[in-house]
């Protein structure tokens, strides 16, 4: 026989090179790990599966579909500019955002991973990265589970804490530490974010005192890009980190305002532009820039303060 | 359990007495040998002989996909044009050799791209063909002779 009968369970990974998909046999589930010309298959029998762990973590695991679309978009959004064609340059530039933004959005913040527990082995799922992926997988196994091994009783949790097997390791040893995450602790990442922020509003009171958005252009660019890149490690750091949910939220507000600001900003200059056929050299001429440039400033300094205050309190409290 | 004068024992342990025939080969095993899998009792030879000789499925652990290989040799090269014209070849003859080859464990139609890549082979090979005969006819009329006023 060179087939057994399998249906496919939700979650899959389809990488350039390496793929992971998980299906379910008579009595066992398989793991496949494929590449593009073999594959690697690893079997748990529904009646050895113990526990499923499904967590909830950042994770930038980016499917080759999505990275073949965005490239696209991007190429589309280049070869559009010169000679500039509006109407082939905006949808493209627009999707090429909105799908940037999806999988930064899905990656941050529904991501998750995935372990299976059996009596003898811990094993990672890696084609369940998604939350709503690992739910519905969850969902599918749980009555195959069920009918092999039978339904928990109601006081299941009363009857394992006498089983002696099943006493935990901060049950057997009180000094070990309970909590699955170590707590919230101070880190000079997230000053820098906060600082990052403050200089976005300076630059941007620097270009509208003098009038002329060009002077600082490249160092708004750079500043924009350095904030990117260590807000997106200061969130991570954060979400595995108990109580600092406001830190985090403060982290994600200061990127959301920045990204929100250069999406109306292009909005603006794209109405000027294509409704009143005005282009402008400084950008600050469009009509409502100046406006949303000090919404930004404002915006900017609401994050920046209390997030550096509350960054700065973790150092005091010493942790 | 040693067994007793008159009871069946164990083909490999003669002392031992036997609790199950294996399922593939019948031979009478003792507790110590019998191998329950895929609710059926094996022995140890015939459960490593379905595992190196791939004859059981549920024993495998890797498989080469002799079927994505002749599929990417049909298409990868035909996006350059020129390497088609021995890829083209090459994939017809490696889908016929590999014809009855296993394939993924999961696959629901196992023989589709094994199909596709002779069907896109074909059509290549036939484009060549038909270029080639293009090109003879015109050097025999004399088309390529020809001095441009």
């Amino acid at each position: 026989m060179s087939r057994a009968n399998y249906t496919r369970m939700p979650g899959r990974f389809r990488g350039f090179f390496r793929g992971h998909s998980l299906w379910m046999g008579e009595d066992h589930l398989l793991l496949v790990d494929s590449t593009r010309v073999s594959e690697m298959y690893q079997r748990f029998y529904l009646r050895d599966i113990q526990t499923i762990i499904v967590r909830k973590t950042p994770r930038f695991r980016i499917p080759y579909y999505w990275t073949v679309l965005a490239v696209f978009l991007l190429i589309v959004s280049v070869v559009s500019t010169r000679p500039f064609r509006p109407a082939l340059f905006w949808p493209s530039f627009l999707l090429l955002a909105a799908v940037v933004v999806y999988l930064y959005l899905a990656s941050m913040f529904q991501s998750c991973t995935c372990h299976l527990i059996t009596r003898v082995t811990k094993a990672e799922l890696p084609s369940l990265f998604r939350l709503r992926a690992a739910q519905n997988f969850v969902d599918a196994l749980s009555p195959r589970l069920i009918a092999t091994q039978g339904q928990l009783a109601a006081d299941w949790i009363e009857r394992s804490a006498t089983l002696e097997e099943n006493v935990t390791a901060a049950d057997r040893n009180p000094d070990s530490p309970v909590e699955l995450l170590p707590a919230a602790e101070f880190s000079w990442l997230n000053i820098l974010v906060f600082a990052l922020v403050a200089v976005d509003a300076g630059l941007t009171v620097y270009q509208l005192r003098t009038g002329d958005a060009g002077s600082l252009s490249t160092l708004a660019m750079l500043n924009l890009i350095a904030l990117v890149v260590s807000a997106s490690f200061a969130i991570v750091r954060l979400t595995r980190q108990k109580a600092s949910l406001a830190l985090r939220a403060f982290v994600l507000g200061g990127l959301l305002v920045v990204g929100a600001v250069m999406y109306a900003s292009s909005m603006l200059q794209s109405i000027d532009q294509q409704l009143y056929h005005q282009t402008f050299r400084n950008v600050l001429q469009y009509s409502g820039m100046k406006q949303l440039a000090w919404f930004e400033v404002g915006a900017d300094m609401v994050i920046a303060i209390p997030g550096l205050i509350l960054a700065l309190r973790l150092k005091e409290d010493g942790r | 359990m040693q067994a007793a004068a008159g009871d069946a024992t164990c083909f490999y342990h003669s002392s031992k007495r036997a609790k199950a025939p294996c399922s593939q080969c019948g031979r009478f095993l003792c507790a110590l040998c019998t191998v329950e899998f895929s609710g059926a009792v094996w022995c140890p030879e015939c459960f490593e002989a379905g595992r190196t000789r791939k004859k059981v499925v549920n024993l495998e652990n890797q498989r080469t996909l002799h079927d994505s290989i002749a599929l990417a040799l049909a298409t990868w090269p035909a996006l350059v044009i020129y390497p088609s014209l021995l890829a083209a070849p090459g994939a017809m003859f490696y889908s016929i050799y590999y014809w009855n080859r296993p394939t993924s464990i999961v696959r629901r139609h196992p023989k589709a791209r094994l199909v596709l890549a002779i069907v896109l082979s074909m059509v290549q090979i036939g484009l060549w063909i038909a270029l080639a005969i293009f090109v003879i006819y015109q050097i025999k009329k004399g088309t390529f002779n020809r001095v441009p006023r």
